[in-house]
């Protein structure tokens, strides 16, 4: 029988080590993945996922409820890659422009693909911080404005402003990899 | 429709997320408008590159059975998250209770004479905190403070205004009116009262 989050919650304040393993073996994958997103380099990501875990265990006496668990572990992972960020130094946002010039990622051969993935991960690290957490939550994620906002703890309106305005600069980043002017029909 | 209300609305309209009405209306657009059409070409091809990258290198299986492995170790390790059947049980945790027992009652004595020596000081606190601000009418009065009345009036009531002299930065991002009016007429007045407070408690320390 699968318990929901709560419930292994509950289990875990009850003295139960077992229950919180299931909390992190059904977390595990997508914390890791959030946070290798956010700090691009496998060893950090895995170092902050375990302290991801390890905060959400030492928190759980005061995480109210009032969102889902899977939120408030978010939260947690974000902070801890922004913190870590900022001390590692914050990268300034820089426009790149000209980097590739191919059109169709679908016919690209795998060391390009390869090549196209490290482009298209390098421009997201270099967005503004919050433009970066709403583009990885939305896009890699398949939250709504609403979660991001409550991860973030902002305002649905600055989740979206963020968002906007981080396609808009990754699509000038990118202006050289699309041609639109081929499909257009009229 | 316009062209500039159709781009703010591009990316909702790319997602799939708009009601059916307006993405037909945008739909519409689209196919007449070439502008448009390639912006909207240019927004997806975006989309779909970042959408391209959604794989990372996976680690092993080892890799997922050592991390549980070791965020247990470290949660046994750790201090415990205070099990609630063991909060009021064993000696040491009475005695700690009642070390904070007698604590509050000292500090309490201590408060109550404070307060008696400095009862003729009369302490009032006229600046409201923006955490303060949660209802309209106190938002209202810490907009003012920054901005003239009537434009603080037009920032709740319009969507133009919201940003004048803002600077740029402020949300990390450009906010030009042409691409902000979009995004806020899509706002409830209750979700534009939040994003004006963030803006306010930003503002706040170059006042």
């Amino acid at each position: 029988m699968k318990h929901s989050d709560f419930e292994l919650i509950d289990r875990t304040l009850g003295g139960n080590g077992d229950a919180f393993e299931e909390l992190v073996n059904r977390y595990k994958k997508s914390v890791y993945h959030l946070t290798y997103r956010m700090v691009h380099d496998y060893e950090d990501a895995a170092d902050l996922s375990q302290e991801t875990f390890l905060k959400v265990y030492q928190g759980l006496l005061k995480f109210k409820r009032k969102s889902s668990f899977h939120t408030w572990l978010y939260r947690i992972a974000v902070n801890l890659c922004i913190n870590y960020l900022r001390k590692k130094g914050n990268r300034q946002f820089v426009e790149l422009d000209n980097i590739h010039t191919v059109q169709q990622p679908e016919v690209l051969n795998k060391l390009e693909m390869e090549e196209l993935q490290d482009v298209v991960s390098h421009a997201v690290s270099q967005l503004p911080e919050k433009q970066r957490v709403s583009v990885i939550l939305r896009i890699y994620h398949g939250l709504s404005h609403k979660e991001i906002s409550d991860i973030l703890g902002c305002s649905v309106g600055t989740v979206k402003a963020n968002y906007f305005h981080a396609i808009r600069n990754l699509r000038k980043t990118f202006k050289s990899t699309i041609n639109p002017q081929e499909s257009f029909e009229s | 429709m316009k062209c500039k209300h159709v781009q703010q609305k591009m990316i909702d309209y790319a997602e799939h997320v708009l009601n059916g009405a307006a993405q037909q209306q945008i739909e519409q657009h689209v196919h007449t408008c070439r502008e448009c059409s390639q912006e909207l070409k240019a927004i997806q091809g975006t989309l779909e590159l970042l959408s391209s990258n959604a794989k990372i290198h996976e680690p092993p299986e080892q890799f997922w059975n050592d991390f549980t492995t070791d965020v247990m170790r470290k949660v046994r390790n750790a201090e415990p998250a205070a099990p609630v059947g063991s909060l009021f049980s064993g000696w040491h945790m009475r005695m700690a209770m009642a070390c904070v027992l007698v604590f509050m009652l000292l500090a309490g004595i201590y408060a109550y004479r404070v307060l008696r020596r400095s009862s003729s000081v009369m302490v009032t606190q006229t600046n409201e905190t923006p955490e303060d601000a949660t209802d309209p009418s106190a938002l209202d009065a810490a907009l003012q403070t920054i901005v003239p009345t009537e434009l603080s009036q037009d920032m709740l009531d319009t969507e133009f205004a919201l940003f004048d002299d803002m600077e740029s930065s402020a949300l990390e991002m450009d906010s030009n009116d042409t691409t902000l009016d979009g995004l806020l007429s899509g706002m409830s007045d209750e979700e534009k009262r939040a994003l004006l407070l963030e803006l306010y408690k930003m503002r706040k320390p170059s006042q």
